[in-house]
C-alpha cells in the first residue's frame, strides 16, 4: 500500500488553500454570495449560503485577502500561504455603506463559534488531528477518543462502545457526513470503523438534540469526513501493529471537483501465515469514499460511501490440535455500508427571507452480521438496511434561522437462525419492512445579542406499530457576557430501531438489530438539562452541565422469552438517568492542548423483577487528555482515567445441569463434563472495584523527500494497574473462590504515518 | 426449534472463546469468598415406559465441599462422579392426583447405595417404582431433605398416545449422501417433542414442534466441544423422538447467562432443577455408514480381528477416524462396537470404546502403510479386549462393511 502510496506522489505542491467563513458583524449569521479576493494573486472565490469559502491552489506566500460585498463594510486581513497549507480566517462586514477601515481578524475555533451562535447543550466537537495527537490502541480512533469525552462511559477496555449519560449503547446515533451507520465497530466492538486519516472532525451531542435529529434517544455522534482542497494529489498512509492505511485525495476539474479515498486492513493474518504454519484466519477492513462537486449556480453535489468487513473464516480444525476435525467451518462475518448522496443549493434572498438554502440527502445503509457455528449445522443472519431521503430548507431571515425538514426511512429487517442440515427451513425468521416518516421544524431566534432562543417540533410516525408522535424540542441561551453562557434545554426524543443485545456480556459477538412492531414498542425519552459555560481566553472554557432523563418504553433483552411465542423477545422498562458533567477544555491552538472531563451520572431501570442499575452506571468518572508540543519535533500525548466500578451481578452458587436420556432412563453430564452454571444473586448488586488507566504517547515529526514522517510510540495502561474486566467463580473448591481477570495491561504498540 | 438454550449455547461458546482470548494470561487475582447457603437441586422426569422412576436429589455448590474433579462419571453414582453434591437421605414421594388436585396414588423413592472407602453411603439417586405412572398422569412431587427443607413440583405426563404411527425411513444412513426422515403421531398434553441422537460425543438433541423431521446425515453437534459429526461412520447410533411436558421444555430451552447467573426457567418450589415428564414416540438405532472417500476407508483384518475404518473427517495437520472393531471378546463371544481415532500423518491412534458409553476397550496405536496397517493393541487397560492386546498386522480387505 505504502509502495502504491509512494508511486502517485506528485510534485512538491507550491500552493495551499485559504479557507473560512464571512459572517454579518451584527447577527453573527454567514453572509452568502461575498466576494473573497486574493490580492495580488489573481484567485479568489464567493461565500456560500452560510457564508463559507474555500480558496483551492492560493500561490505561497503573503497576500491580503479581501472580502467584501455590496451594501456592506469591506473586511480585509494578511495571510501567510505555505506550501500544502491550509490557512482559516473569519471576516465580519456590517450593513454600513463605504466604511473602508479595515479590521484584522484571526480565525474564530468552531467551539467558540457554537458558543457564540448556536443556543445546544453539550456539544463537543474534536478536530480529527487530535485522533493522532492521544496515545491509541493499535490505530487512532474516533470512538475510544469519544469515550473520553463527559457523560460518556466505555464499561471496559474491551470495547471500543459507549454509552451517553446513562443510555443503553444502541442509543447512539452515528452519522458519517450526515449518513447513519449502525454498529459501526470491528472485532467485538474493539475497534471503532472511522479511518482517522479521513476524519476532518467529529461532534458528539450527548443530549438535548435539535429537532433534525431522531431515531435514537440519547446521543447524535457526527463525523464529518475531510474534504480534500489542494491541487494535484495528496495523501497520508500508516501503517501500525494492527493495520495499515492509505488515504489520498486531491481536486480536478479547477478546484470544482474534491475527492478522498481511503483504505484500511488488517495483517495479523497475513504475518501469522507468512512467519509460521499457523493460521489467523481473521481480518476486518474498511474502504471510505467522499466526492463533492461544485456545480454551477454555488450549487453542491457530494457523496460518500463506506463499507467495512470482518471476516472470521475457518475450518474448526485450524483452531488447535483437535481431534475432532469434524467441525466443518466457523463462519462470523460482520459489516457496514453507507452509500449516501448530498445536494445542496443556494438560493440567496428568495421568498421574504435574506437567504435561503436547500439540502436533500439519499442515502443507503445496511449492518449485516452472520454467524455460523459450524459449515451450517447452525447459523444466525440478521440484516439490517436503511433506505433514507432527508431534505430540509433553511432561511435566514432578520434574527431568525428557520429551517423545516422532512426525513423518510424504509427500512428491511431479516433476522433468522437455520440450522440447514437439521429439518430445513429457517428454524426462526423474522422479516420486518417498516417505514418511518418525519416532519420537523426548527427555529433559532436571537432576540438580543444576549440570547438564544431555539424551538422545535418534530412530528414521526413508524408502519406497523400503530405510534406516531410530537417530539418538542427547546433550548435557550443566555450570554450575559461574551464569556459567560447558560444554557437550559429539553425534549422528547423517539427510537424504533433496538439492537437485542446482552447488556450483561462483556464483549459483542452477535449483535442484531429489530424494528418496532406490534410486539416491541417504540421508546420514548424526556430529557431536560441545564448549564453554565465560561470561556476564560479565546481558547479554553470550563462548562458544567446537569442533566435528567426518563425512559419510557425502553425495551429491553427477556431473558424467559418463549421461542414459540413471537412478540415476547422485550420486556419494556422504564428507567432515569441523571447527573452532572463537567468539562474544562484547552482547544488545540496552544502548546498545551486538551481537557478535564468529569462526570457524575446515576441511572436506574425498572423492570418486571424490580429496580436495578445497568451495566454503565459508572457513577464517577474523570478523563484527563491532554497534548502537548513544545514547539520542535516532538509531541506528546497522555491521558488519565479514573472511574468508579460498574455494576454486575454477583455469583451466589452454581448448578450442576443434567440431561435426561429418555431412552436408557439415566441421567448425563453433558459433553466434556459437568455442565456448571452460575446462581446470580441480586441484579448488578455489586459493583467492580476503581477502574484507572494512564496512557502515554510521543510522536516525532520530520520530513524527508517532501513526505511528512511520523514515527509513533503508545503505551496503554502505562503502570500496568489491574482493572477489573471479569470475575470467574467457583464455588466446586473449598473454600470458593474468585479470580479477576483484568482488562488492558501494560500494552505498548508503535506504528508511523505519512502525509505529503 | 432451536431453543434458547441452543442458541446460547452456541453463542455463549463462541463469547466464551473470544472473552477466553482477551483473558488469556490476565488473571490476576484469586480471592477467597464467603460460602453460601445450598439450594436443594432436583433432576426428576417421569418416563411410563420404564419400570422405576429415578429422582436426582443433590443441593447447588456453594463453597461448603470440594467437589473431586477427577472422577469419572460413574452411571451408578450420577451425582457425586458427575461433579454434585448429593443429598443423601431425603424422602422422595410422588403422587399422582385428579385434575381436582386429589392424590389417588402415591410412590415413595429408595435411595441407591454405593460402597465407597468407608462404608455404604447413599448417592442421592432415588429410585420410585410404581405402577401409577401412565401417560396422561397428573404427578406431584415431594422431596424432604433430611435437615427439613421440601421441594415440591407438579407434572403431567403426555398423551395417552392415541394412535401408533410413528415411521423413520431407514435404519442405515450413508451419512455423505441420506438424509433421516422421521415421523410421528402427536399426543394430547405434550409441550413439544424432543429429537436426540445419542453419538460417542455426546448427545446431540433439539425441540421441534411438527409430526415430522429430517436430519441430514452431515448434521453437526453444536452441543459439543469442536462441532464434531452427529453421524460417525462405523457406528450404531440411539435415535427418539419423546414427547415432553412444558416443565421439560423451559427447563432445558433456558439456562443461566454466564455474566449474570439469570435465565434459567425454574418451576419447583423451594429448590431449583426440574420436575417433568416423557413419554417416547420413536426409537431407532441406526448404523451409520459412508461411500469410501479416502484410502483408509476399507475393512482391515488380522485374523479374526476386523477393523472398519473411515476417514471420519478430514483435517490439515490431523484427521480424526472412526470405524468398527468386529472380534472376540473376553469371554470367546463375538463384540462388533465402535471405534474413534486419529490420523496424523501415517500414524494411526483407534480407540474402542463399549456401544454407548465413553468408557475404553482398548486403544491400537499404529501406522498406515498402502495394504497394510502395522501396530499394537497397546497398553491394553484394564478390562480391555485381552484377545487382541498385543502386535498386529492389519490387511487391507474390501470397501466397508455397515455396522
Amino acid at each position: 500500500m505504502l509502495g502504491a502510496a509512494l508511486l502517485v506522489q506528485q510534485p512538491a505542491d507550491t500552493t495551499g488553500v485559504l479557507r473560512g467563513r464571512i459572517l454579518d458583524a451584527a447577527s453573527g449569521n454567514g453572509v452568502p454570495r461575498a466576494t473573497i479576493a486574493v490580492v495580488g494573486a489573481l484567485t479568489g472565490t464567493f461565500s456560500d449560503a452560510e457564508g463559507r469559502f474555500v480558496v483551492p491552489r492560493v500561490p505561497a506566500g503573503r497576500w491580503v485577502v479581501r472580502g467584501r460585498l455590496l451594501g456592506y463594510s469591506t473586511d480585509e486581513t494578511t495571510v501567510t500561504i505555505r506550501p500544502g497549507d491550509t490557512v482559516t480566517v473569519t471576516f465580519r462586514i456590517r450593513r454600513e455603506a463605504a466604511q473602508l477601515q479595515a479590521v484584522r481578524t484571526t480565525a474564530e475555533a468552531p467551539e467558540r463559534e457554537a458558543f457564540l451562535r448556536k443556543p445546544d447543550a453539550g456539544t463537543v466537537t474534536v478536530r480529527g488531528d487530535v485522533l493522532k495527537r492521544l496515545p491509541v490502541i493499535g490505530e487512532p480512533d474516533v470512538l475510544r477518543v469519544v469515550q473520553l469525552l463527559p457523560g460518556v462511559v466505555a464499561p471496559n477496555d474491551f470495547t471500543a462502545g459507549y454509552n451517553v449519560r446513562g443510555g443503553e449503547s444502541d442509543q447512539n446515533l452515528v452519522l458519517l457526513d450526515g449518513y447513519p451507520i449502525y454498529n459501526p465497530f470491528h472485532l467485538g466492538g474493539l475497534f471503532g470503523t472511522f479511518i482517522d486519516e479521513t476524519v476532518a472532525d467529529f461532534e458528539l451531542t450527548p443530549g438535548g438534540f435539535p429537532a433534525r435529529y431522531g431515531t435514537r434517544l440519547s446521543s447524535v455522534l457526527s463525523v464529518a469526513p475531510k474534504s480534500e482542497e489542494r491541487g494535484g494529489i495528496h495523501g497520508a498512509a500508516s501503517m501500525s501493529v494492527l493495520a495499515s492505511s492509505l488515504s489520498l485525495g486531491g481536486t480536478t476539474n479547477r478546484g470544482r471537483t474534491s475527492w478522498n479515498v481511503a483504505g484500511r486492513r488488517t495483517y495479523a493474518d497475513k504475518f501469522v501465515a507468512a512467519l509460521s504454519d499457523n493460521t489467523l484466519p481473521y481480518y476486518f477492513t474498511d474502504v471510505q469514499a467522499h466526492l463533492r462537486h461544485r456545480l454551477p449556480g454555488r450549487a453542491t453535489l457530494s457523496f460518500t460511501g463506506y463499507w467495512g468487513a470482518d471476516v472470521l473464516d475457518a475450518s474448526l480444525a485450524t483452531f488447535g490440535d483437535s481431534t475432532q476435525a469434524g467441525g466443518g467451518r466457523l463462519l462470523f462475518d460482520w459489516g457496514n455500508a453507507v452509500a449516501g448522496a448530498a445536494y445542496e443549493q443556494p438560493f440567496g434572498a428568495v421568498a421574504g427571507t435574506d437567504s435561503a438554502k436547500a439540502m436533500q440527502r439519499v442515502s443507503w445503509t445496511r449492518f449485516g452480521t452472520t454467524l455460523d457455528v459450524g459449515s451450517g449445522s447452525l447459523s444466525f443472519k440478521n440484516r439490517v438496511t436503511e433506505t433514507r431521503a432527508w431534505g430540509e430548507l433553511t432561511g435566514w431571515r432578520g434574527r431568525h434561522e428557520m429551517l423545516a425538514g422532512y426525513e423518510w426511512s424504509a427500512y428491511t429487517v431479516d433476522y433468522n437462525v437455520r440450522a440447514a442440515q437439521a429439518g430445513g427451513g429457517d428454524i426462526f425468521g423474522l422479516r420486518q419492512r417498516p417505514s418511518s416518516i418525519a416532519g420537523y421544524v426548527d427555529d433559532i431566534f436571537r432576540p438580543s445579542s444576549q440570547l438564544l432562543i431555539r424551538t422545535g417540533l418534530r412530528a414521526e410516525t413508524v408502519t406497523g406499530t400503530g405510534w406516531s408522535g410530537l417530539s418538542p424540542r427547546a433550548s435557550v441561551k443566555w450570554l450575559p457576557n461574551v464569556r459567560t453562557a447558560f444554557t437550559l434545554a429539553g425534549g422528547l426524543v423517539s427510537q424504533w430501531m433496538v439492537a437485542l443485545r446482552n447488556e450483561n456480556a462483556p464483549v459483542r459477538v452477535f449483535d442484531f438489530w429489530l424494528a418496532a412492531d406490534d410486539f416491541i414498542p417504540v421508546a420514548r425519552a424526556r430529557q431536560a438539562m441545564a448549564g453554565v459555560e465560561r470561556w476564560l481566553d479565546d481558547a479554553r472554557f470550563v462548562r458544567l452541565e446537569g442533566y435528567y432523563k426518563y425512559y419510557d418504553r425502553l425495551p429491553a433483552s427477556n431473558l424467559f422469552n418463549d421461542p414459540d411465542l413471537r412478540g415476547d423477545e422485550f420486556i419494556v422498562t422504564t428507567g432515569r438517568s441523571w447527573g452532572f458533567d463537567l468539562l474544562a477544555r484547552q482547544l488545540e491552538s496552544r502548546k498545551l492542548s486538551g481537557w478535564i472531563a468529569y462526570s457524575f451520572a446515576i441511572s436506574t431501570r425498572d423492570g418486571p423483577q424490580g429496580r436495578f442499575y445497568p451495566v454503565h452506571d459508572r457513577r464517577h468518572n474523570l478523563n484527563v487528555v491532554g497534548s502537548y508540543k513544545p514547539g520542535g519535533k516532538w509531541q506528546y500525548g497522555v491521558r488519565l482515567g479514573l472511574g468508579t466500578g460498574v455494576p454486575f451481578t454477583d455469583i451466589a452458587g452454581q448448578i450442576v445441569r443434567r440431561t435426561y436420556n429418555p431412552v436408557t432412563n439415566t441421567w448425563e453430564n453433558a459433553s466434556g463434563g459437568p455442565d456448571r452454571e452460575p446462581l446470580g444473586g441480586p441484579r448488578n448488586a455489586a459493583r467492580f472495584p476503581l477502574f484507572q488507566r494512564l496512557d502515554l504517547s510521543a510522536t516525532r515529526t520530520g520530513t524527508k523527500w517532501g513526505i511528512a514522517w511520523s514515527p509513533f510510540i503508545s503505551v496503554i495502561n502505562a503502570y500496568n494497574a489491574r482493572n477489573v474486566f471479569t470475575y470467574v467463580f467457583d464455588y466446586a473448591d473449598n473454600p470458593p473462590t474468585r479470580s479477576a481477570f483484568s482488562q488492558f495491561p501494560l500494552l505498548p504498540t508503535f506504528g508511523v504515518s505519512l502525509s505529503w | 426449534m432451536v431453543t434458547r438454550r441452543t442458541l446460547r449455547g452456541a453463542v455463549t461458546r463462541l463469547l466464551s472463546a473470544a472473552c477466553a482470548l482477551l483473558l488469556a494470561g490476565c488473571e490476576f487475582d484469586e480471592t477467597v469468598i464467603s460460602q453460601t447457603a445450598p439450594t436443594l437441586v432436583i433432576h426428576a422426569v417421569l418416563n411410563p415406559d420404564q419400570a422405576q422412576q429415578v429422582v436426582l436429589v443433590e443441593e447447588t455448590l456453594t463453597g461448603r465441599v470440594r467437589i473431586d474433579t477427577t472422577l469419572t462419571y460413574d452411571p451408578s453414582d450420577p451425582i457425586r462422579s458427575g461433579g454434585g453434591i448429593p443429598v443423601s437421605g431425603a424422602t422422595v414421594t410422588i403422587s399422582r392426583t385428579d385434575a381436582a388436585g386429589t392424590v389417588v396414588g402415591s410412590a415413595t423413592g429408595v435411595e441407591d447405595v454405593v460402597l465407597g472407602a468407608s462404608g455404604a453411603r447413599g448417592t442421592g439417586l432415588y429410585r420410585v417404582s410404581s405402577t401409577i405412572f401412565v401417560p396422561g398422569g397428573i404427578y406431584t412431587l415431594r422431596v424432604t431433605a433430611a435437615d427439613g427443607r421440601v421441594v415440591t413440583g407438579r407434572t403431567r405426563i403426555p398423551g395417552p398416545i392415541t394412535r401408533e404411527g410413528s415411521t423413520v425411513v431407514a435404519d442405515t444412513l450413508d451419512r455423505l449422501r441420506d438424509t433421516l426422515r422421521l415421523a410421528w403421531t402427536p399426543v394430547p398434553g405434550a409441550r413439544t417433542n424432543t429429537i436426540r441422537v445419542d453419538t460417542p460425543r455426546g448427545p446431540w438433541f433439539l425441540f421441534n414442534d411438527s409430526t415430522s423431521f429430517a436430519l441430514s446425515g452431515s448434521l453437526k453437534n453444536f452441543f459439543a466441544e469442536g462441532l464434531p459429526n452427529v453421524f460417525v461412520p462405523g457406528h450404531r447410533q440411539s435415535l427418539s423422538v419423546v414427547a415432553v411436558d412444558t416443565a421439560f421444555f423451559d427447563y432445558y430451552r433456558s439456562g443461566n447467562d454466564p455474566f449474570s447467573g439469570s435465565g434459567l426457567i425454574n418451576k419447583l418450589e423451594g429448590g431449583i432443577g426440574l420436575f417433568g415428564a416423557a413419554l417416547p414416540l420413536l426409537t431407532r438405532l441406526v448404523s451409520v455408514t459412508q461411500s469410501p472417500s479416502s484410502p483408509l476407508d476399507a475393512e482391515w483384518t488380522s485374523g479374526t480381528d476386523t477393523l472398519t475404518l473411515w476417514l471420519e473427517s478430514p483435517g490439515p495437520t490431523i484427521s480424526s477416524v472412526s470405524g468398527r472393531f468386529r472380534g472376540r471378546g473376553p469371554a470367546g463371544s463375538g463384540i462388533a462396537t465402535g471405534a474413534l481415532g486419529t490420523l496424523r500423518g501415517d500414524d494411526l491412534r483407534v480407540v474402542v470404546q463399549p456401544e454407548f458409553t465413553s468408557d475404553t476397550l482398548g486403544v491400537f496405536v499404529g501406522r498406515v502403510f498402502a495394504d497394510s496397517i502395522v501396530g499394537a493393541w497397546s497398553p491394553p487397560p484394564v478390562g480391555a479386549l485381552p484377545r487382541i492386546a498385543g502386535p498386529r498386522t492389519y490387511r487391507r480387505g474390501g470397501a466397508p462393511r455397515a455396522p
